[in-house]
């Protein structure tokens, strides 16, 4: 059987020493190989955890993913999927501002190339091909991963570069759990959540709750020597609620269901072009999922069911406009997994996936049909772990190219890991890029290419220590990627299969952690290098051969520093990133530094957690995207309550 | 007949040189309205020019000229492409026309003005690119930027077709420029300014491209319109033809039953329009016979064309019978 196993919320695990390092071992290492490798078998039960049935049963053999796991007292601060990426420095975000719309570049890849999931289903807008992260709070999920590297063959289309997982898990025979976060901030920036759950034996129920709202108004300096001027209409208001369900027929056959409701208003600020703005974006989202899964001697069948159905309404009064767009999207994934034993494992999936968006400018419903089924085969002794896949996909009566992919895990000794992994990835040309009007081509090939990577694990662990390093190369070649350019003697633009582009680089990652009796001192820090280059001349947009990407920079780092003594944690994080080729203009490097501090008291089952958070404590003037201010030195402060 | 009279005195200077002013008020569109070539038009026709326009069918998308009788100056953005800065034609006339570039665009001289030098027209901004200048949209700039000393700038040229071939010579019109060491000196064209276009000499067509400072890898941020108004075409001979015009002479004008021309020298074709362009008499004369007799004709302005190995030579008569 394969689960995934989940800390209970606490804010701070409640051991002896012993089982608290176990716990931290478990936490680092077992746990992600874990849900790596996905086996009921191995599961270690370790006191104060709770086994959940998982929420996805697909594995990425070969890939590094980063999983964040709430343990920690800072982890308890509320924080969007941008946030955690970007602050803990694990790949590049595009962010538009705070609050404002946020992609992600992956391994020198666009935001189209990262799939995002929610409990295994993709949440990415099929219209734009992309997600906007800003609206996704962590707070309604109960774990975050990101797997970096191609792994189309797992998740389909769109997976070119990676995935980013956002799960949900039900747990049983907990009684009655709550949590209650709020906090105040710069810029009247409040933010609220709460977590409500009951289960016990057969029944389980969790409601999440969401709120957050901020004016932004923040001030920024246009340029140097200038004066400082105030951000305008950059306010946000989200709300959100997730209720989950969970039935235990027996051991074997467990039914979860999600209704995900979210509603989310901001203004779009004025760029440093203009002077200013009244742009305002409505999105609203409404997700429903079910999943049944039922495990039968050594096999797993799980069939999952969704129904997302999202619009986004852009208004901007200013010049007359009005644009509502919305989309449905209904799902099923059937999955089946034999765990004979021994060393073999086998497995199949079927995906389907049925889309109908409307917006003006596609001037009718636009409805399409995505298929997929892929196998794996995978094989693990002591020390070798390795997995082949292939995924077999159709769309609109195309069929797309097989995708396969080769990994391995090879364990050489105890403190040293090889993972290497090789795969064809694709994604499939976004509903924009084959019906809008004017320009959209329907005759649109799926971008694709291979990927390749290898990386270096080392582990060492000792009683009061331990310590990682990872590095990892790796290479992509992606052809058919979908560029807009000027049609001949057509007055607008039109999608076309023009461009190549070709991705390397080495990211690497090191951690050290001691504890020095009541005191744990951890140091992390990256660094990555990673060059993303046209391989074709465009005349228009103007790329030359071997020119850069747009918005990826070459260079990023992270250095982060966290004292943890008894009941209160201290952090610092630094993150730089290099400059980045912006559209009109270069957008500079720039640094920024963050502090972030936590206490927690214990009142018998409850705990109280105060945190507090000091956003760019260097106060520098800063862009990620050009004519979009970032802003200054910028407060938090909050409380969490929990059983 | 005081307006004959009056034509005359202006004409009479020389009646090979004649001048047609496209001012677009003969398409008489209602305030607020426009033509961009959806009702299938490849040109519009005012005066001796034609004004390329392109509309796509199928996304219902326009390039080129059109015609409009738009007055809003206040709504930024492209929901309002087609209005004027000015909001109105030169001297507050109804009509002008708004050009969108997407490529370059395109004016024909014809009829008498074909392969004539244009004298000149009057342009303005279109009421999008101003407002855009001056405040910015979400792409394009606002001239000057933060500081206002970018030296930004915002403008056509305009590039002459003549047999066959693309010349180098050009007029070049600021629409905005930001370029002055004294920034108060800096404008946003907001009002209708003539340019002078003789020096371009005889023309086929005009070709007019935009120019930016604001630009990007997705080619010029700033939006790509103009307006143009009153296109004055010269329908007088080139300097080439002038020693055989200047031995002609066309009389009596006014005139009442027939016309003679003196000085002809080879055997001649003639043709004979009102001002709406229709032929009302042609034929051919020669030295021997330099009599022209048109029937049933009304009172009024005519336009004579003769035609002979020495080129084409216009003139403006007056019928005036009782």
């Amino acid at each position: 059987m394969s689960f995934v196993v989940r800390i209970d919320p606490g804010c701070r695990i409640q051991q002896d020493d012993v089982l608290y390092r176990l716990q931290i071992i478990w936490l680092i290492i077992i746990a992600p190989l874990q849900d790596l490798i996905g086996q009921a078998d191995s599961v270690i039960l370790l006191p104060q955890v709770t086994v959940v049935p998982g929420a996805s049963l697909t594995t990425s053999t070969g890939s590094i993913m980063e999983t964040r796991v709430d343990t920690g007292i800072l982890d308890q601060m509320p924080t969007s999927l941008d946030q955690w990426l970007s602050d803990d420095g694990l790949t590049y975000i595009k962010s538009y501002g705070l609050g404002s719309i946020a992609t992600l570049s992956l391994r020198g890849g666009a935001a189209q190339h990262t799939a995002i999931l929610w409990n295994g289903l993709p949440l990415t807008n099929p219209m734009l091909g992309q997600m906007d992260l800003s609206l996704l709070p962590l707070g309604l999920t109960d774990r975050a991963q990101l797997v970096k590297g191609g792994v189309a063959s797992h998740w389909g289309s769109g997976a070119v570069d990676g995935a980013i997982r956002m799960d949900n898990m039900i747990g049983f025979g907990k009684g009655l759990k709550y949590r209650l976060t709020g906090n105040l901030g710069s810029w009247k920036r409040s933010e609220g959540s709460s977590e409500i759950h009951w289960s016990q034996e057969k029944l389980s129920t969790t409601t999440r709750l969401f709120y957050r709202s901020a004016k932004n108004n923040f001030k920024y300096t246009p340029g140097p020597g200038l004066p400082e001027e105030q951000l305008e209409n950059a306010q946000i208001e989200n709300f959100g609620v997730l209720q989950s369900l969970g039935l235990k027929f027996d051991d074997k056959n467990i039914l979860s269901a999600y209704v995900w409701w979210q509603d989310s208003d901001r203004g779009i600020p004025a760029t440093l072009r203009q002077d200013q703005s009244m742009a305002t974006q409505k999105d609203n989202a409404f997700r429903t999922m079910m999943e049944f899964r039922s495990y039968w001697d050594n096999n797993v069948s799980q069939l999952k069911l969704g129904h997302f159905r999202e619009s986004l309404d852009y208004r901007d009064p200013l010049i007359n406009l009005s644009s509502r767009s919305n989309f449905n999207t209904t799902l099923v994934q059937l999955t089946q997994q034999f765990n004979y034993p021994g060393p073999w494992q086998f497995g199949v999936d079927f995906r389907f996936r049925h889309t109908s968006a409307y917006i003006e400018n596609y001037g009718r419903d636009v409805n399409e049909i995505q298929w997929t089924a892929s196998g794996h085969v995978t094989y693990h002794n002591e020390n070798l772990r390795s997995e082949i896949r292939a995924r077999q996909g159709f769309f609109e009566n195309r069929i797309i190219p097989i995708m396969p992919s080769l990994g391995l895990e090879f364990e050489v000794n105890d403190w040293l890991e090889l993972r290497s992994r090789i795969s064809r990835n694709y994604r499939v040309p976004t509903l924009n890029d084959r019906y809008w009007q004017p320009g959209g081509n329907q005759d649109l090939l799926p971008e694709e290419g291979w990927s390749e990577e290898i990386s270096v694990i080392m582990n060492w662990n000792a009683i009061d220590m331990s310590s990682n390093v990872e590095v990892s190369l790796f290479n992509k070649n992606l052809e058919n990627w979908i560029v807009w350019t000027p049609i001949t003697g057509r007055p607008y633009w039109g999608a076309s299969n023009l461009a190549r582009v070709w991705s390397r680089g080495v990211e690497s990652s090191v951690s050290f952690r001691k504890r020095w009796v009541d005191l744990v001192t951890e140091v992390k820090g990256n660094l990555n290098y990673i060059r993303s280059t046209n391989q074709e001349r465009i005349d228009q947009p103007i790329i030359e051969e071997g020119q850069r990407l747009f918005y990826v920079p070459e260079w990023t780092g992270n250095l982060s520093a966290k004292i943890i003594y008894d009941e209160f944690e201290f952090e610092y994080q630094h993150n730089w990133t290099d400059e980045v080729l912006g559209i009109n203009q270069r957008v500079s490097s720039f640094q920024v530094g963050c502090v972030r501090s936590g206490y927690c008291m214990k009142f018998e089952d409850l705990s109280f957690t105060v945190f507090g958070e000091v956003d760019n404590v260097w106060n520098a003037d800063y862009f990620i995207v050009e004519g979009r201010p970032m802003p200054g030195r910028n407060f938090q402060i909050g409380v969490s309550i929990k059983n | 007949m005081i307006r004959y009279i009056f034509f005359l005195l202006i004409v009479s200077q020389s009646f090979v040189s004649a001048q047609t002013v496209a001012d677009f008020e003969s398409f008489d569109l209602e305030r607020d309205t426009f033509l961009n070539g959806s009702e299938g038009q490849d040109f519009y026709r005012s005066g001796n020019v034609a004004l390329k326009v392109d509309f796509d069918d199928e996304f219902n998308l326009w390039s080129g000229f059109s015609i409009s009788t738009m007055t809003d100056t206040m709504t930024p953005g492209f929901t309002n492409q087609y209005s004027c800065i000015s909001g109105s034609g030169v001297n507050e006339s109804k009509t002008y026309s708004t050009a969108f570039i997407f490529d370059n665009a395109i004016l024909l001289t014809e009829g008498e003005a074909a392969g004539k030098p244009v004298l000149g027209c009057y342009i303005n901004n279109a009421t999008y690119p101003y407002l855009s200048m001056r405040d910015g949209d979400q792409f394009a700039k606002k001239f000057g930027g933060p500081t206002g000393d970018d030296p930004d700038f915002f403008r056509i040229k305009i590039q002459k077709y003549y047999n066959g071939r693309l010349h180098d010579d050009s007029v070049v019109v600021y629409l905005a420029d930001f370029r002055f060491d004294n920034n108060e000196e800096d404008f946003i064209l907001d009002e209708w300014r003539f340019v002078d276009l003789k020096s371009l000499g005889p023309v086929d067509s005009l070709s007019f491209t935009l120019a930016s400072s604001d630009v990007g890898a997705f080619g010029i941020n700033t939006p790509t319109y103009f307006c143009i108004d009153n296109i004055i075409t010269s329908d007088m001979t080139s300097p080439v033809d002038q020693t055989m015009a200047d031995h002609l002479s066309v009389g009596p004008n006014p005139f009442i039953d027939h016309l003679r021309i003196e000085g002809l020298r080879v055997e001649t074709n003639y043709r004979l329009y009102d001002l709406q362009g229709r032929m009302v008499s042609y034929g051919t004369i020669s030295p021997e016979n330099d009599l022209i007799f048109p029937h049933k004709l009304n009172n009024g302005i005519f336009r004579l064309s003769l035609e002979n190995e020495y080129g084409k030579f216009f003139y403006s008569i007056l019928r005036m019978a009782n």
